[in-house]
């Protein structure tokens, strides 16, 4: 199968989107089984034709199980090397399983080894980093999770990881400034020079 | 007039989108109301230390959210009004709307 014919974007994008309506909220989120489940629901119904179209492709080639396997193995493969998404290739292919057999009974797939599996597009640790040194403690986390969604956000919208990741740090800088005033006045210039020190050397 | 509890611009905006997103205002959204309506876009960083200064003056008062599998557990902090921070706010817009009161704003300037 060539990477011609294989249209990998929908499931980058329902992908992101399944993860969008998770941080929002939308969807209780369980790992990668709430992502399989989400993305076909979002698969099916903004492109109904495309799940259909592998399965044809699979079901015209006699040996079911065999070319399932290899279609699987070539499919995982084109979507890992097109898209920039940094996923684990275990929830890939629980991914793409369940897309091609949906309606079948799964009792032969071992769902366990998925449960620990997240999704590895995470913002920039060093720019949480610096987020946290300057936060007040009430507020860190609250800051750190208001950055995350703007980042998942803006990956749900279809932006490129990297771009996200240069957007993240832009707005975690912006913060820095009147978190740093917030803590100057809060506990004078020297207290937040001391503060700083010590939270800097852990 | 009773002396009123000084407001900045900011204050007031941070106040008026806590009380239009209620009960979901946490930071996303008091920022993303705060930017659709009077389109400026201030950062965490700011919109925080605003409603740090507005905690501590007990204008509003927060709680956290139910933590979610999502950002390792991070839970969401939501903010209310307080009742004093309802007066507070009150009073303020009323010292603005006194001083704009039969001011011709297009005929104003030199």
């Amino acid at each position: 199968m060539s990477k011609e014919q294989i249209d990998w974007r929908p499931f980058r994008d329902i992908l992101r989107r399944a993860r969008f309506c998770a941080v929002m909220g939308e969807i209780e989120w369980d790992g990668s089984a709430d992502i399989v489940k989400a993305s076909r629901e979002h698969l099916y119904k903004r492109y109904p034709g495309l799940v259909e179209k592998y399965v044809d492709r699979v079901k015209s080639n006699g040996d079911f199980d065999g070319a399932l396997d290899q279609v699987i193995d070539e499919y995982i493969n084109t979507i890992m090397s097109n898209t920039k998404i940094k996923i684990p290739r275990i929830i890939w292919t629980l991914f793409v399983y369940d897309t091609l057999r949906v309606g079948e009974e799964f009792t032969t797939i071992d769902r366990s080894p998925f449960r620990d599996c997240e999704l590895q597009s995470e913002p920039p640790r060093e720019a949480e980093f610096l987020v946290g040194l300057f936060a007040k403690k009430r507020y860190r986390n609250a800051i750190l999770r208001d950055l995350a969604e703007d980042f998942d956000r803006d990956l749900a919208s279809g932006m490129s990881l990297d771009h996200a990741k240069r957007r993240y740090w832009a707005a975690a800088l912006n913060s820095l400034g009147p978190q740093a005033l917030a803590a100057i006045k809060r506990i004078g210039i020297v207290g937040f020079v001391f503060d700083y020190a010590r939270r800097w050397m852990g | 007039m009773a002396r009123v509890d000084d407001l900045t611009l900011i204050e007031q905006a941070t106040m008026l989108a806590i009380m239009r997103q209620h009960p979901n205002a946490y930071g996303v959204s008091v920022r993303d109301e705060i930017k659709k309506r009077t389109e400026k876009d201030y950062s965490f960083g700011s919109i925080y230390a605003v409603l740090e200064r507005l905690e501590d003056r007990g204008f509003i008062k927060s709680r956290e959210g139910e933590a979610t599998a999502v950002r390792g557990g991070r839970k969401k902090l939501y903010f209310t009004i307080t009742g004093s921070g309802q007066l507070t706010l009150r009073a303020s817009l009323a010292a603005v709307e006194a001083m704009r009161e039969g001011v011709d704003l297009e005929g104003a300037w030199a």
